[in-house]
């Protein structure tokens, strides 16, 4: 895999930052032998971060183990003990390094035992994978329950600012509520802490403050002329703050993040000065492989200029007013799924992004093992190339590489520039 | 016509009966409660899976990842096969049965012309805390309320209770059956047309039907062959329940919710409402059950002295997987033999011959 270098100086600090930060949680659970959580990604993380309760999330973990190329080893293993091909590599990961117990292997020689592990029911396949970590780690499972939206309207990015009360509808808010206030108890219980609300509202506030900033960030990279930033690298800033959210460094990060982008576009930098055709990477991130999304620009003039995690920053997290940070945080754990999975949001979503961004094409991930992940991918396509957006699916998995043809997947998004976008 | 032909024959009667002159709920599955639905005066039309049909339309919108049978009831309901239905109710118990109602939400929203049926989700969940229980309890209150009106009903705690009692009488006839199926006596492709007919029958209806079939049963002989247990989360297909049968085998249990265990008895309390939607979290089996199924596959293999287990995973299969390892462990440890099938989404003839020799070997074992 190519090193694409990094453009901005925010990289290397967040990625600097990130490096300090694994090896503090590293310290506090190995060493120090502090009480953590094991969390999805999508779980309202904000309420352990109020309790200085430190947390590893499943997908992070899941990246950790991807890349000490360890994927392979235990997707096998999971096969030989009976668990079929088709499901979910993203979510199970984890749990295959837990289920294989060879700490000579695993990073950080294995996860030890968790105060608990949570997730919400995003998926049919998610209670059953943190059941089985659970007791292979001898820690409760906490699960949160996903209720549908019976009539969810299309605007949702419009409407989610202000009018998050109705959009979300005041009952599943209410269900959401409970569900985080038992979360809560149940910590509190489990550790001895006080969960501390003066602290939890300060920091809904830091957070409203900084997805709003990197909204900033993504008008400025949306509006200019050519994409100043690359994908991976709005990825990676955007994801890193997302990651520290609530927090002083996180809002300062984005800070730094939406300065630099606007310096850049000020002085008419373009991330790829040859850039002729924009393209928009519809899916979670390519993480076995993130050099693809650079390997069009010389050929080409084709730069991937837009992934979901920057635009959803501010459309996905704000909530104004923030007279109730609970039901805020509510809002957000309870939509989050199907602003990204289901209709009418994510097509809806998409062609607005599209015509924003000046996109003249769009690369869907589809991952064969991941229902989730592919879903609503025929509305997106069908409503992508109506408004003019001609698209390509993508069939491979996020994490998995073991069916991944670089050249080949290559040759035929290269096909694709040259037939649909001229 | 065998006599005990004869007597499945008013299952077979009372499931294609047209239904008139009463508003028509269409139910996707067994997990909605169709006590809520009769007790708003309204008749509940149970859609049974369909395994052959135009899938057109749901080639167009839906992905690779939805079985047959619901990408045929998309088609119908899509393609307005199904506008007889006042309303048709979709359960929030898996992945597939939210996207189907959203997806027909979004064909609904984007192509107006469409002659979908007016859809209601059905927003159960599983988990077991005190705000999701309420979640529940309001759900099943809004569904009844939402029948009501549509049938100009008013909302009524004594026709609640009378419905979810005729829905407990009928639960108390069935048991009367099970010894017949545990002997092997009755084959699991009668049971499939039982389960079919009752949905339309009151109590009475299924008390006659069953005492028919009980009688008529006295002169059946006991099948042979190994007694199955047909686990896993695939749909009721007749053909591969037949496939299976036609070796002399009995399916005397099977494990998804259009079988048996939705008949299961359940504790009642004094709130229906509540009861109501408490039996449909916890007793109705579903993709986001939290029983893993050990107790119920311990208790349906000791019941019948089953001999052998049959599981059934369909290729787009993402969650039973997880639980397969453990389920199939369980079922050898309890002297079980295990075959695993997958994928018979379509076409079962196409596994006939791993059924041969698992039967072959279990004849000889």
């Amino acid at each position: 895999m190519n090193r694409i270098e990094k453009q901005l100086a925010v990289t290397g600090q967040a990625g600097a930052y990130q490096k300090a930060w694994f090896a503090d949680l590293r310290e506090r659970i190995l060493t120090r032998g502090e009480p953590y959580a094991i969390m999805q990604a999508d779980t309202p993380h904000e309420i352990f971060h109020a309790m200085d309760i430190p947390i590893v999330t499943n997908q992070w973990w899941a990246a950790v183990i991807a890349a000490k190329q360890l994927s392979p080893l235990y997707f096998d293993f999971l096969k030989e003990q009976g668990y079929h091909e088709g499901l979910c590599r993203y979510c199970s990961l984890g749990l295959a390094a837990t289920l294989h117990n060879d700490p000579s292997i695993a990073p950080w020689g294995g996860l030890p035992k968790p105060l608990l592990l949570c997730a919400r029911l995003t998926c049919d396949c998610v209670q059953r994978v943190f059941r089985l970590w659970g007791d292979a780690l001898g820690a409760p499972f906490f699960p949160i329950d996903n209720p549908g939206i019976e009539s969810p309207s299309p605007r949702w990015w419009e409407d989610g600012i202000e009018n998050w009360e109705s959009l979300y509808q005041p009952h599943r808010l209410d269900l959401m509520v409970g569900q985080l206030e038992e979360l809560i108890a149940f910590a509190e219980q489990r550790t001895g802490r006080t969960f501390d609300r003066a602290h939890f509202s300060r920091m809904m506030e830091l957070i409203d403050r900084q997805e709003t900033v990197l909204g900033e960030a993504d008008r400025l990279i949306a509006e200019a002329p050519k994409c100043p930033v690359r994908v991976a690298e709005q990825m990676t800033n955007t994801m890193t703050a997302q990651w520290h959210r609530g927090t002083e460094w996180g809002l300062a990060h984005a800070t730094a993040f939406r300065d630099e982008v606007r310096a850049r576009v000020d002085a008419g930098i373009a991330a790829v000065p040859n850039e002729r055709k924009r393209l928009m990477w519809i899916g979670a991130g390519l993480w076995h492989d993130t050099s693809f999304y650079s390997a069009f620009e010389e050929s080409h003039g084709a730069v991937f200029t837009w992934s979901m995690y920057l635009p959803f920053a501010f459309a996905g997290y704000v909530r104004r007013p923030l007279t109730d940070p609970m039901r805020a945080l509510a809002s957000r754990v309870a939509s989050m799924n199907e602003q990204l999975h289901n209709p009418p949001w994510i097509n809806s979503w998409l062609v607005h992004e599209a015509q924003r961004n000046r996109i003249d094409g769009a690369l869907v991930l589809m991952p064969k093992s991941c229902h989730p992940a592919a879903a609503s991918s025929k509305f997106i396509a069908r409503d992508l190339e109506a408004a003019g957006v001609p698209v390509l699916e993508i069939w491979t998995d996020m994490v998995d590489s073991r069916d991944w043809d670089g050249p080949a997947m290559q040759a035929r998004v290269a096909t694709f520039l040259e037939e649909r976008l001229g | 016509m065998s006599d005990l032909d004869t007597a499945l024959a008013a299952f077979d009667h009372a499931a294609s009966v047209p239904v008139q002159g009463r508003r028509q709920v269409g139910l996707v599955s067994p997990q909605i409660p169709a006590e809520l639905v009769r007790a708003a005066d309204a008749a509940p039309i149970l859609l049974w899976p369909q395994f052959t049909g135009s899938s057109d339309l749901a080639d167009r919108y839906m992905e690779y990842f939805f079985e047959a049978p619901l990408r045929h009831l998309f088609d119908a309901a899509a393609g307005g096969a199904l506008d007889h239905l006042d309303l048709l109710v979709v359960p929030r118990t898996s992945e597939s049965f939210t996207k189907f109602y959203l997806y027909l939400r979004e064909v609904q929203r984007q192509e107006p012309a469409r002659n979908i049926p007016t859809l209601h989700l059905f927003d159960l969940l599983h988990t077991q805390g005190e705000s999701v229980r309420r979640h529940n309890r309001g759900e099943v209150e809004r569904l009844y309320h939402r029948v009501c009106a549509l049938t100009g009903t008013a909302p009524s705690a004594d026709a609640l209770l009378g419905a979810a009692d005729d829905e407990a009488a009928i639960r108390t006839e069935l048991q009367a059956l099970l010894p017949l199926r545990r002997s092997a006596v009755l084959t699991g492709c009668d049971a499939l047309r039982i389960y079919a007919g009752v949905r339309a029958m009151t109590p009475d209806q299924v008390g006659n039907a069953v005492r028919a079939v009980i009688k008529a049963s006295s002169t059946v002989p006991v099948r042979t062959g190994a007694r199955l247990l047909l686990l896993g989360p695939s749909l009721p297909h007749p053909a591969l329940c037949a496939r299976i049968e036609a070796t002399g085998a009995t399916i005397v249990a099977e494990e998804h919710p259009w079988g048996g265990r939705v008949f299961e008895p359940a504790a009642r309390s004094g709130d229906t409402l509540g009861a109501i939607a408490e039996r449909a979290r916890h007793v109705v089996p579903s993709a986001r059950s939290f029983s893993a199924g050990s107790d119920w596959i311990r208790q349906a293999a000791s019941a019948a002295n089953a001999q052998g287990a049959v599981f059934v995973i369909p290729s787009n299969d993402d969650s039973y997987g997880w639980d397969y390892p453990a389920c199939r462990d369980l079922c050898r440890a309890l002297g079980l033999r295990t075959l695993l099938l997958r994928p018979v989404d379509r076409d079962p003839a196409d596994a006939g011959a791993q059924i041969d020799e698992f039967l072959a070997a279990e004849h000889a074992a």
